[in-house]
């Protein structure tokens, strides 16, 4: 086991360590690829940049369709509702049925013997 | 009236980094800056993680934040503080990312006494330590690592930098007492974790 003295000095050596690194030279090459990133990301950021504007472009173009066929839909004519007949004969008269509709009758009542 | 708008250069070893043409997007200009104050930053982040591929890494994403926001540089601090800030951030932000992968690891095993107070470095890799100094400076870090946040950078500032405690209170907007007493805490809390980490050693 070591003694205290020792451990002292270790701890010493360790702090004095920090007072021994030595500065450290960049790679010669390192501001070529800080600007070559600087301009990759710049094209990175212009894709995201448009982005967002197509998406306002598509939403626009979204609301100016609804908006279109709402207006369409407002301004046409109201459909045609079915013709509402004041008695069955006026019904009747306007099909034609009159003679068909005995026909069926006669057919549909079972006979009696 | 006229206004005129006086821009600051700054000058270190004769060479000046004009902050107008910065700010208008001149790449000779930002090489400049990167000439100047790359060293420094790329020392800096050694400082902080000891491992040359990471510290270049930060170094590089130093430099692109701030070509990003050198137009919100407001003049108010030294534009050498302002990349130190930046440093000192993505540092911080490498050093959580680091802890959080650390804890997440499968390897680690389920129930780790984590009595240790000092983790040395796994990936140790700094290009200015002396062979001989190599496992000092392993356990160093490994201690520095386990400081609070602020003490680590005080010390790294003042003993690997060799900043002053005006231009560490500075960087670190504190005040120069505050600055004193962070560094006292950093010395008492290093030996501390160092005695322990000795006292291991020796027992094991």
């Amino acid at each position: 086991m070591e003694t205290r003295p020792n451990i002292e000095e270790q701890i010493d050596a360790a702090l004095r360590s920090a007072k021994s690194i030595q500065p450290v030279e960049l790679s010669p090459d390192f501001s070529d690829r800080v600007m070559n990133k600087v301009h990759s990301r710049g094209k990175v950021r212009m894709l995201y940049t448009v982005s967002p504007l197509l998406k306002v472009a598509a939403m626009f173009i979204i609301i100016l369709i609804n908006a279109f066929t709402l207006r369409l839909f407002l301004r046409s004519e109201p459909a045609q509702n079915p013709a509402q007949y004041a008695t069955i004969s006026d019904f009747v008269n306007e099909y034609q049925i009159n003679d068909t509709g005995e026909d069926v009758l006669t057919l549909n009542i079972p006979k009696h013997e | 009236m006229e206004i005129k708008i006086v821009y600051r250069t700054y000058s270190i070893n004769q060479l000046e980094v004009n902050i107008k043409e910065l700010k208008s997007g001149n790449e000779r200009e930002f090489r400049q800056l990167m000439h100047v104050y790359g060293k420094g930053i790329f020392n800096l982040c050694l400082g902080m993680i000891p491992n040359r591929e990471d510290a270049e890494d930060l170094t590089q994403d130093v430099f692109i934040e701030a070509y990003k926001h050198i137009g919100s540089f407001g003049e108010r601090s030294h534009i050498k503080t302002w990349l130190f800030r930046i440093a000192l951030n993505k540092c911080y932000d490498h050093i959580k990312y680091s802890k959080r992968q650390k804890r997440h690891a499968i390897t680690q095993p389920l129930f780790d006494k984590d009595d240790n107070p000092i983790e040395l470095p796994s990936n140790f890799e700094h290009p200015g330590v002396a062979m001989e100094n190599k496992e000092h400076a392993k356990a160093l870090y490994g201690a520095l690592a386990a400081l609070p946040e602020n003490q680590h950078t005080a010390f790294t500032l003042y003993e690997m930098q060799g900043m002053d405690y005006k231009q560490i209170a500075e960087t670190m907007s504190l005040s120069v007492s505050a600055v004193e007493s962070l560094l006292s805490r950093a010395r008492a809390g290093l030996r501390k974790k160092l005695h322990t980490y000795y006292t291991r050693n020796a027992s094991s």
